[in-house]
């Protein structure tokens, strides 16, 4: 489909009252501009000492946005560069600035009190998931503010305290039972966001129980558990086969008086190594967890409605693994500048692969009056949730 | 002339086919009924998206916040064309792109004045600002959390280094008592911490040939205190870390670190000059050989060189360290004590070599020289403050 096509597609565009559509989201996005973005910002980036970011990503984000396509009219990014930048800055002086003195403080006065420290630890642990939750809520909410089609605003309403305690929570609790509550983790944050998601005056509806999505995981589980084991043991294997031969670059428990290895040869060896059980552990992970993440996206597609619109989603566990490993591939080789790339192919399949089936009456759809952010994404900063 | 075009009005999803009215100072929306919609001034007007061959124009009015218009038709892209060449850039607009030239510069000279500027100078007023009790816990924890690897050696020869010490600092006005220990350590080095601290490895100790070069150290690292540097390095370096933290988001870092190093490097060789100068002065006022110190510190460029050769990752830390041992070790050089009696009688030198001795025999570690130690410093990327 061409822009020049733009003028009609059916008389679904035009005219008043309720009306039934195919929606599907055409991306016209294409690799080489994208590598050409991704290039062009690494370099400033180095330059800037990664001051950059801000800038690169609104560009970023101003291209993908203006490439996607529903019913023939592109997305629109309206966000500024320097709402990013006073966001960042803001959040350094509010959070950053307090946070490392107290850390200072504690590291003053940790001498003489365990207890402090152990609050301490306990305060860190509980803070980072609540601030990650918050991070993530914020940020979309910025991110769908700026986010225009047909002259309307997209949005989030909801509270993002109520979803950083959710967040706390649901990890906490994914972790206590070796993540076999990781489905309800994931569909009562995705339930969240996704109901609290506006365009202009309409709410989106997400109806779902995690009970769904269980015999997907129970496989993915233990094939994970399975893959883990089998390369970590490999490991161990491997490390103590070279230990007995004395084909170690290094040797554990001091030199014994031989010729000691050069530091270069042991900073290699560690490097190539745990390079090489990165990439295997997310490729392994990748693989055995694509077909429980295919049956998610398609879940919560399908979970969604707007108005008499419901959304499916277009994904095999394979095509899932193919996006994952590739970028896993992309960003190792590239020592990590390929991340914005890898993120724009995780862009391109999510929108690519979602549409919507139903009715809705779009001229009826008035501005909303979800909360506008002054800044942008500040603390997602820090954990550099999506660069996208 | 009026062309067709297709208009959103950011109060609704509704798309409205309408007319417009192109004039060299404003833009008349219609409906096709001919009623008027929507005035837009043409000094407002900016392109949306970029354009793309046989694509339309998509435009805003910076007066209302979401209102859209798209001109598809030709004749009338040609006539905005026309009107706001502007529109017609391809890439980014001049103007977007002087814009953020300019912030990235501004940018750029603020990030580099705060690291060379800012950071060092704010680290000295604050540093006498923090209250002396302060900085003798803050080094107290310090020396509790670095025993913990390093053991503390006791001995008669701590009496003799403490009497050098005390002969040394009788020189000065300073009130702040200093506290020497030495440590059993593979790490070839001395330094000082905050609150009057100075530590000195057996590693160095073993390196000299007489209380002399000893009194070369301890004047050095008493110079340190003295001059309050402990506390203003370690502020510097947190206030390195943390500016490098903020600018990059607390972004992933081997360059941040790469850059702290750098700039932790550039501030020590000023400490270091300052605190040589320092310990110059305290030598030759407690009568001790100058030139000892010298003869220490060119020993000591000696063993780095030959390392560096053999390095290839050493390179950067020859360029870096080499000359400059050989440098300060030529200033000292150049100097001269008069009347000057030795930093300690013969039989008080050894009980000070013989410190750590009798821990090192129980624990039954060899002897491996001075280079082997140097060595094992470097891999585990040793404390490199150079006495």
């Amino acid at each position: 489909m061409r822009e020049s096509d733009f003028a009609q597609r059916g008389s679904s565009a035009t005219g008043g009252g309720l009306q039934t559509f195919d929606l599907r989201f055409v991306t016209r996005s294409k690799m080489r501009d994208i590598l050409f973005i991704t290039l062009r910002n690494a370099l400033l980036n180095i330059i800037t000492l990664t001051f950059y970011r801000f800038w690169g990503r609104t560009r970023v984000r101003r291209y993908l946005w203006s490439r996607t396509y529903l019913l023939e009219e592109p997305l629109e990014y309206t966000g500024r560069s320097m709402e990013l930048v006073l966001g960042f800055l803001l959040t350094v002086l509010l959070l950053g600035v307090p946070l490392v003195g107290a850390s200072i403080a504690v590291q003053f006065l940790a001498a003489e009190s365990n207890a402090l420290i152990a609050l301490y630890g306990i305060g860190f642990y509980v803070g980072i998931f609540l601030l990650y939750g918050i991070a993530k809520y914020r940020a979309q909410r910025y991110r769908l503010s700026r986010t225009i089609w047909r002259g309307i605003r997209f949005g989030l309403k909801g509270s993002w305290i109520t979803y950083g305690l959710r967040t706390l929570v649901l990890y906490y609790l994914t972790g206590a039972t070796l993540f076999w509550t990781y489905p309800i983790l994931r569909l009562r944050l995705t339930k969240q966001m996704f109901e609290n998601t506006t365009f202009g005056d309409r709410q989106f509806r997400f109806e779902g129980h995690a009970s769904a999505l269980y015999p997907a995981f129970f496989f993915a589980w233990f094939f994970s558990v399975f893959g883990l084991v089998a390369v970590f043991g490999g490991l161990v294997m491997m490390i103590s086969d070279l230990a007995a031969t004395g084909n170690l670059p290094f040797a554990f428990g001091g030199d014994n008086g031989e010729e000691s290895p050069s530091p270069l040869s042991t900073w290699l060896f560690l490097l190539v190594t745990s390079i090489a059980v990165y990439a295997l552990v997310g490729l392994i992970l990748s693989l055995t967890t694509a077909w429980y993440r295919a049956a998610e996206y398609r879940y919560f597609a399908r979970c969604t409605t707007l108005d008499g619109m419901r959304f499916h989603f277009k994904a095999s566990g394979l095509a899932v693994f193919w996006l994952t490993a590739v970028n896993i591939i992309i960003v190792l080789f590239t020592f990590g500048f390929g991340i914005p790339f890898a993120q724009l192919r995780r862009f391109r399949f999510l929108f690519r692969r979602v549409g919507a089936e139903g009715s809705i009456d779009l001229d009826s759809i008035g501005q909303g009056d979800a909360p506008y952010p002054m800044f942008g994404e500040g603390l997602a900063e820090f954990f550099e949730i999506g660069a996208v | 002339m009026q062309f067709p075009a297709i208009y959103f009005d950011g109060r609704s999803a509704r798309r409205h086919d309408v007319l417009v009215d192109i004039t060299d100072r404003i833009v008349r929306i219609f409906e096709l009924s001919g009623a008027r919609l929507d005035t837009w001034p043409l000094k407002k007007i900016e392109r949306t998206h970029p354009i793309i061959r046989s694509g339309p124009l998509r435009l805003r009015n910076r007066r209302n916040q979401t209102a859209r218009l798209v001109i598809v038709d030709g004749a009338a892209i040609e006539r905005f064309f026309e009107l706001l060449p502007h529109l017609r850039e391809v890439f980014y607009t001049t103007r977007r792109l002087t814009h953020t030239a300019l912030t990235l510069a501004i940018i750029t000279s603020l990030v580099v004045s705060t690291f060379y500027i800012a950071i060092p100078r704010l680290a000295k007023p604050i540093a006498e600002a923090i209250p002396y009790e302060l900085e003798e816990r803050l080094g107290r924890a310090t020396m509790r959390s670095l025993s913990a690897n390093w053991p503390v050696c006791e001995g008669e020869g701590i009496l003799a280094i403490e009497q050098l010490v005390r002969r040394l600092q009788s020189t000065r006005m300073s009130e702040v008592e200093i506290s020497i220990f030495v440590v059993d350590s593979a790490v070839s080095n001395a330094f000082a911490l905050p609150g009057g601290i100075v530590i000195v490895t057996d590693s160095l100790i073993k390196f000299m040939k007489d209380g002399d070069e000893l009194a070369g150290v301890l004047g050095h690292e008493i110079g340190h205190v003295n001059l309050r540097h402990p506390l203003e390095a370690m502020l510097s370096q947190l206030g390195v870390k943390l500016f490098l933290n903020m600018v990059s988001g607390g972004g992933s870092g081997d360059l941040m670190e790469i850059g702290g190093m750098v700039a932790a490097t550039s501030y020590s060789r000023d400490y270091e000059r300052k605190a040589d100068e320092e310990g110059f002065a305290i030598l030759i006022d407690a009568q001790i050989d100058v030139k000892a110190y010298g003869r220490l510190l060119s020993r000591f460029g000696e063993v780095e060189a030959k390392l560096a050769e053999q390095d290839i990752l050493g390179i950067a830390e020859l360029l870096r360290t080499h000359p400059y041992s050989m440098e300060r070790a030529e200033i000292a050089m150049a100097l001269d004590t008069l009347d000057r009696t030795p930093a300690m009688s013969e039989a008080d030198w050894t009980l000070v070599s013989a410190l750590c001795v009798k821990q090192k025999d129980q624990s039954g570690d060899s002897s491996e020289g001075v280079n082997g130690r140097i060595d094992r410093e470097r891999q585990s990327g040793g404390n490199d403050s150079q006495f």
